[in-house]
């Protein structure tokens, strides 16, 4: 599937990558990898998805709720708080 | 003038009363400190993994079953993906292919008759985090992060705003039931969205979203005045817009949120940090006989037992209230139990502004007291007070009306014949065939004894002095 | 210079017991190798708690082999209170505030983590060359790149720096580091090891591993760090593997895909696994050539699988919560846009818009849906395999080592991990070992197990460990 430009731009928006300054370079490499990706379009098959490799089933058990209830001090992770909450500046003045 | 039918769709968001979240082993309990009941699963460290809270699903499966779905016996999870400053892992953990529950509906009654609102699906997924922006700042707290909770979609099959409120009137009285949700708007462990459209043919117009509205009665409000809008522009040439829009509750209006151009792209996939999850037949069938008779089929009990309408709905206005009643529940008694359970300790209840699980009251001794025979209304209602209150045992409570009851018979034949001196033209009037006078003649002495005499007793000697 | 660290583990161990060296002379030295190495294998040193802890071990009894002994480990698996940075500027200045569970399981037997070991950014290549701190050189000979992504890890074993380290692999990325420097590399059966601190890049196919210098040192390590944990879900309860399950079998019946063959992979490499073949069918073994169609498919279903999960696992670096943030933005799409274009490099930024593509709405059928289809085929394919013969056997890589500087197309990254691939995608253990060289640098094959059966892969690459060393008493 040939991929366009526009595609690429939208992706990025996704995935929040500012590729502008490089969209053609991006794009040819982008392309390049497509065209491998490219080759199982066609590969006819008629399975169930495999999500993981032992699909390790989790048999629903009686009502067992989460065992050793843990916390952890959320200031070590952020390393201030202010009035408990972590704190995002949306803009700068 | 052409007539412009509105279809609703409603998503409803409750959360689960769980011990733990839903991939995490934090506490799942309400605390109005920020960022307390988090681990480093809830903030999205690297290297961390979900965990499977099994009583999560447990009560998800209850309610799918009380909404008749049907039930997906081997489920994975997805991943919904999308950046935002409430979304730790930049993904959530939902149920896009294989909800727990599907294809199911419940009945409500409009206008006489009874209609199936069909749902679509009932599925599991986790909580963002709380967001709050002041100025230039957000702040975030990561205790709601991560909390089990159960979207329940219907198909575009509600028809106005009164059946959206009957619709969500039930479900909340379902999940209150199964006790699988605290279900308070207010407090937002439930939450709805709608999705209206209005069309004067079959075809489904385009659909408007409304956001979180805070309670059934702006639900209502919203989706009556998003029909007015949508038709006022349509009837005037107009075209609706594809939009989320906001409930303004000082309004009563909805504004407008913000435009769906271009989809939102979710890249929803298999979530392979989870396993598949495999419920058996005999999971539902444990689950189904453990489940709480549900308010409709209460109330057709009920009835059968004799209990009149209002006190019916009075009991069942209250899950606890019913729970109570039911455990104690026997067809001979169950007229009289519901009487005092509602002129005693319902309007107990309503008067202090509490619940029963913080009066001292237990079901057994309610049970015991209202089987006590020798008691008059009014001696129940006494102890029931005390009960209620805490103020002594039930047997205390019995030793001491007893002690201070009059069983002596001269006493009482003392106390009947002042009446009866006192009333001497209703004692003729009686005498002279007019029965209905010996109630008055009761209720006189039982006012004079304070209520202290066994009314049954003062019946019978009343009865052989005047003959 | 002594060269402790040289020594097998069972000499180090026995020197150890009997109190001829502490714990801190094995650190010490490590510490003096690494100053003077210019390897550039470890990104953080880890050299003051192992030293505190390298004293704390001279009260404790030398109770297992692997006590006392320094390990290396990859930057992407979590150590409390040190950088892990996974080799990318978006994560240069984070420590992490836990311990993986691998990480707990060496400090059980009394291990010292002695640093960090560079890799390729979020493991995505597989030269060492997208890391943020520089390429990692190839110890056997400077100008080549030691493979990757756990290039850190097998410079730092193969450089003679520690005797073991540990590595992640999600295509390859141990198996074609450990072919290129000479070692022993393991992809356990995945769910094998729990991945609890191992910073996700695709998680149905991501798994920690040992590498070593040798067979046995590694099944000692594999050892340490197997068995089911509640904190990953995807363990197996399976039996945790233990060194005494080694045993020798007489013959092996070991099937050989005909896709090996192929044109893609060197001539070199080739001729250097059909003599491996040789040996091994002298020494009494059943050797067969099989079909494994779907083996073709292993580097597009890889592009697929693993770069869409890639993209979704990498949604949490958003300088929300830790790493790298942006200094100049306008608002909260304008700063993650800002912080990710700046802190990712070029690779993973590639990488995680494939990813993204393939997952998206309209191609989320025809590409992704489509990779687990295909992927269940060919563990199925693989499967069958296994069901006649005991041990799949393949050439390591498609080339020998990589010049380092060299200018690779986009595609590079992942032809060295043609014949790795396949076994991730169906999770079954492989291990790759050294077999001959070539201009001096060293070719691997790779031998591939049963589900949970190390075991025999470890006992034959024993025997096989011998056949190439040209012993005389196997």
């Amino acid at each position: 599937m040939a991929v366009k430009k526009e595609k690429i731009r939208h992706v990025s928006k996704l995935c929040k990558i500012d590729i502008e300054d490089n969209l053609d370079k991006y794009y040819q490499e982008f392309s390049i990898i497509m065209e491998s990706v490219d080759k199982i379009l066609n590969v006819d098959v008629d399975k169930d998805m495999l999500i993981t490799p032992n699909q390790s089933i989790n048999r629903f058990y009686k009502n067992e709720s989460c065992q050793n209830l843990k916390t952890i001090d959320v200031k070590k992770v952020f390393g201030k708080l202010e009035k408990g909450y972590h704190v995002f500046k949306r803009w700068q003045k | 003038m052409r007539v412009y039918k509105p279809t609703i769709g409603m998503e409803i968001h409750a959360e689960l009363k769980t011990e733990g979240k839903m991939f995490s082993n934090a506490p799942n309990c309400f605390s109005a400190k920020p960022n307390i009941n988090v681990n480093l699963i809830d903030i999205a460290l690297p290297g961390t993994l979900p965990q499977l809270n099994h009583e999560a699903i447990e009560l998800a499966l209850k309610a799918a079953l009380a909404l008749n779905c049907k039930i997906n016996k081997k489920m994975h999870f997805d991943r919904k993906n999308y950046f935002y400053l409430d979304l730790p892992k930049g993904y959530q953990i939902t149920q896009h292919n294989t909800p727990i529950g599907y294809d199911g509906y419940i009945e409500i009654e409009i206008g006489g008759k009874r209609k199936k609102i069909a749902i679509e699906c009932v599925h599991i997924e986790e909580d963002t985090c709380k967001s709050i922006h002041e100025d230039d700042k957000t702040y975030l707290d990561y205790n709601r992060a991560g909390i089990p909770l159960i979207e329940i979609v219907t198909k575009p099959v509600i028809e106005s705003a009164e059946e959206v409120k009957l619709y969500l009137t039930k479900v909340r009285e379902i999940l209150r039931y199964l006790d699988v949700s605290d279900v308070k708007m207010e407090e937002g462990s439930m939450r709805c969205e709608a999705n209206v459209s209005i069309s004067d043919t079959n075809k489904l117009g385009t659909k408007v979203e409304i956001k979180n509205v805070g309670s059934i009665s702006y639900v209502v409000s919203a989706i009556e005045y998003e029909t007015k809008r949508q038709k006022e522009i349509l009837s005037s040439g107009g075209q609706i817009k594809s939009q989320t829009r906001r409930y303004v509750e000082n309004k009563k209006k909805t504004e407008l949120l913000r435009e769906k151009e271009g989809k939102n792209d979710y890249r929803y996939f298999p979530e392979s940090d989870l396993p598949l999850v495999e419920i058996s037949e005999e999971d539902i069938m444990r689950i189904k006989e453990a489940m709480p008779i549900l308010p409709d089929q209460l109330y057709n009990k009920y009835q059968q037992a004799g209990i009149n309408e209002p006190t019916i709905k009075a009991i069942l206005s209250s899950r606890e209230l019913a729970a109570f009643f039911e455990e104690i529940y026997d067809q001979k008694t169950a007229p009289i139990a519901a009487k005092y359970l509602v002129s005693g300790v319902l309007k107990y209840l309503n008067k202090h502004g509490l619940t029963l699980k913080e009066t001292k009251l237990t079901a057994k001794d309610f049970n015991e007291l209202i089987k006590q025979a020798e008691l008059n209304d009014q001696q129940i209602q006494a102890i029931l007070e005390n009960l209620l209150l805490g103020k002594g045992s039930l047997k205390e409570n019995l030793k001491q009306i007893k002690e201070g009851s009059i069983s002596n018979e001269d006493e009482i034949l003392t106390i009947i014949n002042e009446v009866m001196a006192e009333n001497k033209k209703e004692v003729a009037s009686y005498r002279d065939g007019n029965e209905r006078v010996l109630k008055y003649l009761m209720g006189q002495i039982m006012k004079k004894s304070k209520g202290k005499i066994d009314p049954q007793k003062a019946h019978q000697l009343l009865l052989s002095q005047l003959s | 210079m002594k060269n402790l660290l040289d020594l097998e583990l069972k000499k180090i161990n026995q020197m150890l017991k009997e109190g001829v060296i502490m714990p801190i002379d094995l650190v010490e030295e490590f510490a003096k190798k690494v100053v003077a190495s210019d390897l550039n294998a470890f990104i953080t040193l880890n050299l003051d708690e192992a030293r505190k802890q390298a004293r704390l071990l001279e009260k404790k009894e030398v109770d297992n082999i692997l006590f006392g002994i320094p390990i290396a480990v990859k930057d992407n698996i979590v150590l409390q209170g040190v950088p892990t940075t996974c080799g990318s500027k978006i994560l240069e200045n984070y420590i992490s505030v836990f311990d993986a569970t691998v990480v707990k399981k060496l400090k059980e037997k009394n291990m010292i983590i002695v640093g960090k070991t560079n890799m390729d950014e979020f493991a995505m290549g597989g030269t060492g060359e997208t890391s943020y701190f520089g390429p990692t050189k190839n110890p056997l000979n400077k100008n080549f790149s030691p493979g990757g992504s756990s290039s850190g890890s097998a410079a730092a074993v193969a450089g003679g720096l520690t005797p073991l380290a540990l590595g992640s692999d999600t295509g390859g990325s141990i198996r074609e580091p450990a072919a290129f420097c000479g070692l022993v590399g393991l992809n356990p059966t995945y769910g094998r090891i729990s991945r609890y601190g191992l910073v996700a890049f695709a998680s149905s196919l991501d798994q920690i591993g040992p590498m070593s210098r040798n067979v046995i040192e590694n099944a000692h390590l594999f050892a340490a760090i197997n068995g089911p944990s509640d904190d990953d879900l995807n363990t197996s309860s399976e039996k945790p593997f233990s060194v005494d399950d080694i045993t020798k079998k007489e013959k092996y019946r070991i099937a050989i895909p005909r896709f090996c063959l192929t044109k893609i992979i060197n001539a070199d490499v080739v001729s250097v696994f059909l003599n491996c073949l040789d040996k091994i069918k002298a020494a009494g073994h059943q050797v067969d050539f099989v079909e494994v169609p779907f083996m073709k498919y292993a580097i597009p279903l890889y592009q697929v699988i693993a770069l869409a999960e890639a993209s979704s696992n990498l949604l949490r670096f958003d300088g929300i919560k830790y790493g790298y943030q942006t200094e100049n933005y306008q608002d909260y799409d304008d700063f993650v846009t800002k912080t990710r274009t700046a802190g990712f490099g070029t690779e993973v930024k590639r990488r995680i818009m494939v990813g993204t593509y393939v997952l998206s709405s309209e191609n989320v059928d025809v590409y992704y849906k489509k990779a687990l289809q295909v992927r269940r085929e060919l563990t199925d394919e693989i499967k069958a395999v296994f069901q006649q013969y005991d041990l799949i056997m393949t050439p390591a890589t498609v080339s020998t080592s990589l010049i380092l500087g060299k200018k690779r197309e986009p595609n590079e990254s992942f032809l060295q991990d043609l014949l790795a691939i396949p076994f991730s995608m169906s999770g079954h253990p492989s291990l790759v070992m050294p077999a001959d060289k070539i201009d001096n640098m060293p070719i691997g094959v790779q031998i591939a197990g049963r589900y949970y059966d190390e075991k025999t892969i470890y006992a034959f690459a024993l025997e096989l460990e011998a056949l190439v060393r040209g012993d005389e008493s196997v």
